[in-house]
């Protein structure tokens, strides 16, 4: 049988699916909120995959849903009441229909025959009233029980401290069928109905994470409202384009009555009968159909500049998916880890409907399961602890998104126990990755960056800090690809937050168009403070630097045009003042004029032009002017330090170099204390120290400044030590330029990896506390310019 | 019906002398180019380099990039072009007259493209090889090297450009 090209089949495997979420969403809920009233649409759900595995002969299914849906209408009807372990059956129930729409049609006689005798228990289990909770550990363990329990060998106790590894996750299908045959051959009492407490009682694997269809790259899934949009915008282009040749031929009907006209001069010039009347008449008759014509011309124009502006937004709005999209397995997630490690926890998602880049979101997923793990694993207390302090007994773990900025904020965070900052730095000096007085100096935001290096927080540190570095790694990697940064905002007792901020989309970005030295340029929104118009004569000198009052802090000023290189800063009148942030300083930069705020389609610079300091890329504007799009981050940081220079404005010539040369040594370097340190111990020694504070900055100061040695971090944002070392050896002027990469990365695989990228040599931050630093600098610029 | 018989050695010569005037006449166009004048000076621009010709709109200039032979960046029919100074390449100055150049002319490879601002573009000119003179030593030797040869035209003479050499001077600037 077949139904528009789906087998019958097909169509019971998207109901069991749709409905299987459905049910494993739905009995979290229900566990969390109790409320008979909420099992209804449960049922239908149940009833529903029964009725279609009936009609293509899945008879344990059938056998199956009956069970859970008799079992259900209890629940509804308060015949009993609804405790975990009730949910802990109609999950497990859950998943093996879950499972069996992965089947392939020919195998489910085999399939039926494999599960009928564990089904047969379910079933009896589902007919029994449950047990108040889960079972204790040392009572005899019915056959429901084993299924359940089987998966989770080896699982912590209840009283288990954090774990350091990841919950068990065996391969789909593989539990289950461990799980059965183990089953099948015990007897099936019922639940002792008195058993209390503590062995926590494991749910199968995460079902809708492994039941997921497999789907290609080449194919994507779009709403179907966007489909039906996008058919009939492009269906009104094509009639716009229709009315465009009815045009022209009114056209050639006024081209027919000109050449009349044309003719009614011939006569009249030859003296033939024509008067002043008729070639007024013909004329009129033109100028009115010229008039008819330029109207509707004007009409088409407007009508079709607004059709191709709202299909170019429907096409970006193809890309977009809901953000609740990343989140479907979250609450069952949290609901079983937090019940393996015998705690108590509830999910709260916020902002499911956010737009996202599909493709930001493919990336998403990952890092939000990181996070989620580890806050269960890690942040969130037991039982035990939580009623210690005097919490709530249940934790709860928030994950929202929002648009903010024009960027897409997501947030985990866990009302846990937060991370200890004192035990931190002090496990960063234990671990030999800075000294004593460098980590005491350090802003909280730098000592928890530290969770980020990869295997920082392993084995032992993790019981001793509440270990938050599983994973972080992965997680921070993943977000700096994507352009975006992520964060950890912590306090002791309350809880920890991870904030991912990200680019809502890869292609389109929302910008203010400015105009600097007579010249438009877009600024993304996400990157920017503020704008202020002010008037001229209410900008101050301090000290011969211009600044400017602006929401109660006085910032100081700099000039785009200055700032970019051009000559041809506006003067006098009324300015606009862009407020960019960088490393907690806020900067004014003064442009000629705000021109307004517009979506710009990101078009890459052209090749040939290399790496222009401070433009990201460009952009072709509604009104088909270019303009160029401004990397903020970089004009801020780059401003903020010819600012400390006194270069900006001028002041500073550049005949410093008149007498000995000094060498020149280019420090990049993320953290401001390290950096801060290698700039002393350079300058001390004599050499001219510029600072970068991220790969991307120190290529932008290469490719203005001349340098003998560049001193590199290896992990930074926007562009790391390796990626930056790579440019630097592929690019003609700069190849041979020595390059230190300096690394809390002390295993050789990272030195290896420092090398291949083309370092000269690969230091470890240990190398600050002798000499072996400054010997390999002053080595290789002798070595280098001979 | 046509009767066949051998040509004489008469109507051979004949034959010959027509096919040497058809082949003459090839060889007599065997320069196409694109005229457009920049400044008081006159360009031959060979027209199989030439991508297009359009009403020229305002560079946009790149921060931080001050090499004077780079113009900055224009939307020329829907693609990102890097827009040259063709008088800075050759060494001479020269500003767009009044309300700026009329003309760009878009050179090179679709995709790499570069596009000269012109103060007029009045159409292609074609001559032969026998036609054009060696440019004088103050060109060959002291100027930028662009041309090698003069082709007669309406006005005068124009400078030849040797549109590889030029795009190579081009590719230098913008990395300045």
């Amino acid at each position: 049988m077949s139904l528009g090209g789906f087998s019958m089949f097909d169509l019971y495997k998207a109901e069991a699916e749709q409905h299987g979420r459905a049910l494993s969403d739905g009995l979290v809920a229900l566990e969390s909120a109790t409320d008979p009233k909420l099992v209804e649409p449960l049922m239908r759900a149940a009833h529903s995959i029964k009725g279609a595995a009936r009609i293509v002969g899945f008879e344990q299914v059938v056998t199956l849903a009956h069970a859970m849906e008799d079992c259900l209408v209890r629940l509804q009807r308060a015949q009993e009441p609804i405790v975990p372990a009730r949910v802990d059956q109609l999950l497990k129930g859950t998943d093996l229909l879950v499972q069996s729409a992965q089947v392939a049609e020919a195998d489910v006689p085999a399939w039926n025959a494999a599960h009928a005798d564990a089904i047969a228990q379910l079933a009896a289990q589902l007919q029994q009233p449950a047990a108040a909770s889960a079972p204790a550990s040392d009572a005899p363990r019915s056959a429901a029980d084993i299924l359940m329990t089987a998966p989770a060998q080896g699982a912590p106790s209840a009283v288990a401290g954090p774990r350091t590894t990841e919950p068990s996750q065996p391969p789909a299908g593989s539990s289950t069928s461990a799980a059965v045959t183990t089953s099948s051959s015990a007897a099936p009492p019922a639940v002792p109905p008195s058993s209390t407490v503590a062995q926590p009682v494991h749910a199968a694997p995460n079902a809708p994470a492994t039941t997921k269809p497999v789907v290609g790259e080449s194919s994507v899934m779009v709403r179907s409202r966007n489909l039906d949009r996008l058919m009939r915008l492009s269906g009104e282009g094509m009639v716009e384009a229709r009315r465009l040749e009815a045009m022209q031929v009114r056209l050639r009907a006024i081209r027919t009555r000109e050449r009349a006209l044309e003719d009614l001069f011939d006569r009249r010039r030859q003296q033939q009968d024509v008067s002043d009347l008729d070639l007024e008449q013909a004329h009129a008759a033109i100028r009115g159909e010229v008039a008819l014509l330029e109207a509707d011309l004007q009409a088409h124009l407007r009508r079709t500049e607004e059709l191709s502006t709202t299909l170019h937004h429907e096409a970006i709005d193809c890309r977009m998916r809901p953000f609740g999209d990343a989140c479907l397995t979250i609450p069952r997630t949290v609901r079983d880890l937090a019940r393996s490690l015998d705690k108590d926890a509830t999910a709260r998602l916020e902002g499911q409907s956010v737009s996202v880049d599909r493709d930001i979101l493919r990336k998403l997923e990952a890092p939000l399961t990181h996070l989620v793990r580890n806050a269960l694993d890690h942040g969130i207390e037991s039982r035990a602890e939580r009623a210690a302090s005097g919490k709530r007994a249940q934790a709860t773990l928030r994950v929202s998104a929002v648009h903010q900025a024009g960027m897409l904020v997501v947030e985990v965070a866990d009302d846990g126990r937060g991370i200890d900052l004192a035990r931190l730095r002090t496990r960063i000096v234990e671990r030999n990755l800075s000294t004593p007085e460098l980590v005491a100096r350090m802003s909280d935001r730098e000592v928890t960056d530290f969770l980020f290096l990869p295997g920082f927080s392993t084995a032992k540190t993790v019981t001793d800090l509440s270990g938050r570095g599983v994973g972080l790694d992965v997680v921070q990697t993943t977000v700096h690809e994507v352009g975006g940064s992520v964060e950890v905002h912590t306090e002791l007792g309350r809880g920890t937050t991870f904030r991912m901020r990200l680019p809502v989309t890869l292609s389109v970005l929302r910008a203010a168009i400015v105009s600097i030295a007579g010249e438009p340029y877009a600024l993304p929104l996400a990157r920017m403070e503020r704008i202020d118009r002010l008037d001229h004569h209410t900008l101050e000198h301090v000290e011969g630097r211009l600044t400017a009052r602006v929401n109660d802090e006085v910032i100081g000023l700099v000039r785009g045009g200055a700032l970019l290189g051009l000559p041809g800063d506006a003067e006098g009148g009324t300015l606009a003042v862009v407020s960019l942030r960088a490393r907690q300083r806020t900067l004014g930069v003064i442009v000629d004029g705000f021109l307004g705020e517009e979506d710009v389609v990101v078009q890459p610079l052209d090749e040939r032009l290399g790496t222009v300091p401070h433009v990201s890329s460009a952009s072709v504007r509604q009104s088909g002017e270019l303009v160029l799009i401004l990397d903020a981050d970089a004009m801020a940081i780059d401003a903020a330090r010819r600012l400390d220079e006194g270069t900006l404005r001028g002041a500073a010539a550049g005949s410093e170099d008149a007498g000995r040369r000094v060498h020149r040594v280019l420090v990049v370097e993320d953290s401001l204390t390290v950096r801060e340190v290698e700039r002393q111990m350079l300058t001390r020694a004599g050499y001219r120290v510029d600072v970068a504070v991220d790969g991307l900055d120190g290529w932008n100061a290469l490719q203005r400044e001349r340098y003998d040695l560049v001193l590199s971090d290896v992990d930074m944002p926007r562009m790391n030590g390796l990626e930056l070392v790579r440019r630097i050896r592929a690019d003609g002027k700069l190849a041979q330029l020595p390059v230190v990469m300096v690394s809390y990365k002390d295993r050789d695989e990272d030195r290896l990896a420092g090398l291949e990228a083309g370092a000269t040599a690969y230091l470890t931050k240990g190398a600050f506390h002798d000499r072996t630093l400054l010997d390999t600098v002053a080595d290789l610029i002798a070595a280098s310019t001979g | 019906m046509t009767e066949h018989r051998a040509l004489t050695q008469a109507e051979l010569e004949a034959n010959a002398q027509a096919f040497a005037r058809v082949i003459e006449r090839e060889r007599a166009t065997d320069v196409h180019a694109v005229l457009a004048r920049v400044g008081s000076s006159w360009f031959a621009v060979p027209a199989a380099r030439v991508l297009r010709v359009t009403r020229a709109v305002t560079p946009h200039r790149i921060p931080h990039r001050t090499h004077r032979a780079l113009r900055g960046l224009a939307n020329i029919d829907g693609e990102v072009a890097i827009v040259m100074d063709l008088a800075s390449l050759c060494g001479f100055g020269w500003s767009p007259s009044g309300t700026g150049a009329a003309r760009m002319i878009v050179v090179g490879e679709r995709g790499a493209a570069w596009a000269f601002e012109a103060d007029e573009v009045p159409g292609t000119v074609a001559g032969s090889a026998q036609d054009l003179l060696a440019a004088p030593l103050t060109v060959a030797a002291s100027g930028a090297g662009f041309t090698k040869h003069l082709m007669p035209c309406a006005t005068g003479h124009a400078g030849i450009l040797d549109v590889d050499a030029l795009l190579a001077a081009c590719a230098e600037a913008v990395r300045a």
